[in-house]
């Protein structure tokens, strides 16, 4: 006999959905035969160093920005949110089917490239060969299926997968996809409610301008159109114009990234010590 | 009610013999599931959920023989491929439909993220400067190329071509049908022409037959398979009728003396 909370109950159930998830991604159809899928769950404190480095990263795009903000809020109100990491080094090509998806005339010559110029950006890394690139999303989608099939809410993040990544976690792997999962409950990760804080409506409205400005683009006759951007757009007309990053913007980003790198090197230590504790059992 | 008088009738099954009305009857179900499985790959995640999938169902004896044919074909143009290519061949004239899925924007229209995956550190550079292009919009109407594949493709797009091929074969094994992606079917239906947009296509195969082509697949599979021993059995059964025994009495009115136990 025993009396269980519900939410608690459902929030128990996160992990346990997990793991079913991480058993799907491995019975992902592979093409290949040769996709060496490592897997993860992190929880808990053992999320922070993802955290730390997400707080390095974020302010470089509203996408970073978002992601960092939905984890922090949960992770600032004890709600425990496990996150799969999924990951593979795609960077090899032992097939040997020469089929120039990747660029390259032969395998051969795909791996010589790749053993010269293999590395990663702030999100993944590469070069990748195609076919295990087909493999590694279609592990990754059985994941996903797996947990929508449990009803929880999921999305797979390149975002947290590539702060786990820079903080060290899954080392081998050419990419990582992150997909936290929970708390239970409709719209977690997908109109995010607690996201309603982290921007104003002004920030909205720019950012959509932004990205999208032909939208409120007036007539192009002049081959130099103006925007709408206020109701009275008329009077001081305002232009999208193309020029490089400003020496404010490029100094901004390097700053950016050099912190990235400083919270990866404190945070990586920790992250290896767990793989050199495994690998010692 | 009248209506519901006419929703009556009888439809008998069986995988035996192919292509019969029974097994046509049976091969509706799967082209169903594929339908569905084509719907479940269109909603599969992918980065920015921009649409960028190509979809085709080919079904039919004509249909299987021809892509079969065309892996054939491409298996002699690749020593690597050979094996792999003529086994799944077999596996094909056992199919009842192909989902083919492609992605049209791998070429064409990458996700633009300098995510590294296609070449490192790179970023789109990587992909640009071996694609013809002009202020960064890619000129695809050079479709002629050196390998089977004009590559290189967006990685990100790519990527997303994995998550669309696993969504539709999650839904195919929900659905307990049998399923399996492969390259070689999805490099002989580019060179078809199915999925005519996309930049590089995976062929899903899928079958409901008592026993599933895609595993469990004998050495030399593409002499030793069911066509074959049928075939085969064809082949030696009449000579079998007239050396074996039928030539030798009158079936109207003779038939060869039973010994009798003693």
């Amino acid at each position: 006999m025993a009396r269980i909370d519900g939410r608690e109950a459902a929030q128990d159930a996160m992990m346990d959905v997990a793991r079913l998830a991480v058993a799907a991604a491995y019975r992902s159809p592979q093409m290949t035969g040769r996709l060496e899928l490592k897997t993860e769950i992190v929880s808990g404190k053992d999320i922070a160093p993802i955290v730390e480095v997400f707080e390095a990263v974020h302010p470089i795009s509203p996408v970073m920005y978002f992601d960092y903000q939905t984890l922090k809020y949960y992770l600032d109100r004890g709600v425990s949110i496990p996150i799969i990491l999924l990951g593979a080094d795609l960077t090899f090509a032992e097939m040997g089917w020469d089929c120039g998806a990747c660029g390259h005339a032969t395998c051969g010559k795909f791996n010589a490239y790749s053993k010269k110029n293999k590395s990663k950006t702030l999100l993944w890394g590469g070069p990748s060969c195609n076919w295990k690139l087909l493999d590694f999303g279609a592990a990754c989608d059985f994941a996903c299926a797996a947990l929508n099939q449990y009803r929880i809410d999921a999305r797979a993040m390149g975002t947290v997968g590539g702060a786990a990544s820079t903080a060290g976690f899954l080392p081998d792997c050419s990419a990582v996809i992150g997909i936290p999962i929970g708390p239970p409950g409709d719209f977690k990760w997908f109109s995010r409610a607690t996201n309603l804080d982290t921007a104003d409506y002004e920030m909205h409205r720019e950012w959509t301008m932004r990205t999208s400005p032909t939208n409120w683009q007036t007539f192009p006759g002049s081959t130099k159109p103006c925007i709408k951007t206020r109701d009275d757009w008329w009077n001081n007309m305002e232009y999208v114009k193309w020029e490089p990053f400003s020496p404010e913007e490029q100094k901004f980003l390097e700053a950016t990234v050099e912190k990235v790198g400083q919270v990866a090197t404190k945070v990586a230590p920790d992250v290896s010590a767990w793989y050199k504790k495994k690998g010692k059992k | 009610m009248e209506r519901f008088d006419q929703l009556r009738g009888e439809e008998y099954i069986n995988e035996w013999p192919r292509y019969s009305p029974q097994d046509l009857r049976r091969r509706e179900a799967t082209l169903i599931a594929a339908k569905l499985a084509v719907g479940a790959a269109m909603t599969a995640p992918v980065a920015g959920g921009v649409p960028q999938v190509d979809a085709h169902l080919v079904y039919g004896q004509e249909e299987m023989e021809k892509v079969a044919r065309k892996m054939e074909e491409l298996a002699y143009t690749n020593k690597k491929w050979q094996r792999q290519f003529l086994n799944e061949a077999v596996m094909i004239r056992e199919t009842d439909v192909i989902v083919f899925l492609g992605d049209y924007r791998a070429h064409e229209t990458p996700l633009d993220a300098n995510c590294g995956l296609c070449g490192g550190a790179a970023g789109c550079s990587y992909f640009y400067t071996r694609r013809e292009t002009n202020k960064g919009l890619v000129d695809v109407t050079d479709r002629r190329s050196e390998t089977p594949i004009k590559g290189p493709l967006c990685g990100a797009r790519v990527d997303d071509l994995g998550y669309v091929v696993g969504s539709a074969v999650w839904m195919a094994q929900t659905l307990l049908v049998d399923a399996r992606p492969y390259m070689s079917v999805g490099v002989a239906g580019q060179k078809l022409g199915y999925c005519p947009n996309s930049g590089i296509v995976v062929g899903i195969p899928m079958a409901t037959l008592s026993k599933s082509p895609y595993q469990d697949v004998p050495i030399d599979y593409h002499l030793v398979n069911m066509d074959k021993m049928v075939d085969n059995t064809r082949k030696n059964y009449v000579v079998i009728r007239q050396t074996g025994s039928g030539i030798h009495f009158d079936y109207r009115k003779q038939f060869p003396k039973v010994k009798k136990e003693e």
